[in-house]
């Protein structure tokens, strides 16, 4: 938990840091996508403010299909899945772990040209130049899609396979004989295994 | 692991619990019924339910998104299953019985809203079938 940094400050770090743009000169015959801030206050289980966020999110509703954007939809989780691997936890005796992964949406590839606006608070070294985004960004409409194939390959290259019947669930069974699995909604995880 | 999509989570070496107690009380108190009277059942046997009669609700929505609401309740109160399959019957056109209906289901919700599901450690991991010759 961070309290101590200016959340925009952390933001724009996190955005520079995964490298989610480039600047580049905007192209001839292309147009930027709106963007801005928001500023959300997040509090703890008793209603106690843990800290407050800001995250720049894309105005995708501008954004164009077959140009912008091609597939959106993105999986997740069916709640028999989550209920049975619970079942089958609770009678093996596994492990059992929960996570959730900051700042999803940032580590998803655009494979999409998209040209966005320079974000209130950064400088771009020559002032013509727009951010040309390579990561998705909150609010693209391809921004889940990303995520989840981006998880899904990262997993799979790591030994996982992913269930037939759901395919928001990855199991891996080493060559020690250790069993795990991986069930995913999103960017909020349940871990079990032996 | 504690929470996860609205689902309370309480293991212990028995076995694990599950419930929603949090999101039961969140829509009593989206629905103002945090104060109300709790009703001991989800049903009154001497309604019976069809799509005539009484005047069509104007707040459609509303009715939509608490028989939504109680939809993803299902997942650990199966108690409420059959209501709440009997009222989503009726989302196309509902009227003010059934509305009225839905409210027995959440003042029956307040009665008990720590209600869930406690799955067993020692429980034999095996699928079984039931049919009913209907």
């Amino acid at each position: 938990m961070r309290t101590g940094g200016k959340p925009l400050d952390d933001e724009i770090n996190a955005l520079v840091q995964t490298g989610t743009w480039e600047f580049a000169d905007l192209l001839i015959g292309k147009q930027t996508m709106g963007c801005k801030w928001v500023y959300k206050t997040k509090h703890k289980a008793d209603g106690s403010i843990e800290r407050f966020k800001a995250t720049l999110v894309a105005k995708g509703f501008t954004q164009q299909e077959d140009i912008d954007f091609r597939e959106t939809f993105s999986p997740v989780a069916k709640i028999t899945t989550v209920s049975l691997l619970l079942a089958i936890t609770t009678t093996k005796i596994w492990l059992l772990e929960q996570f959730d992964i900051n700042n999803a949406f940032l580590h998803g590839d655009l494979h999409e040209e998209v040209y966005m606006e320079v974000p209130k608070g950064v400088v771009p070294p020559k002032p013509s130049q727009v951010c040309k985004l390579r990561k998705s960004l909150y609010g693209l409409r391809q921004a889940s899609r990303q995520w989840y194939e981006k998880l899904s390959t990262v997993l799979i290259t790591s030994g996982y396979t992913q269930s037939q019947y759901d395919i928001s669930l990855f199991t891996k069974q080493s060559a020690t004989g250790a069993f795990t699995t991986i069930l995913f909604y999103v960017d909020d995880m349940i871990l079990t295994g032996e | 692991m504690k929470f996860f999509l609205g689902l309370e989570v309480a293991r212990s070496s028995k076995g694990i619990f599950l419930k929603k107690m949090k999101y039961t009380l969140k829509l009593l108190d989206a629905a103002g019924l945090l104060g109300c009277k709790p009703s001991t059942t989800s049903m009154n046997p001497q309604i019976k339910l069809h799509s005539k009669e009484s005047p069509l609700r104007e707040d459609i929505s509303m009715y939509r998104r608490l028989i939504g609401q109680l939809i993803y309740l299902t997942n650990t109160r199966f108690d409420i299953c059959f209501v709440v399959n009997h009222l989503s019957q009726f989302l196309s056109a509902p009227t003010m019985a059934h509305y009225q209906a839905t409210l027995r289901v959440l003042r029956y919700l307040k009665a008990n809203p720590s209600w869930g599901l406690f799955f067993f450690s020692d429980s034999p991991l095996q699928l079984k079938g039931f049919c009913d010759s209907n």
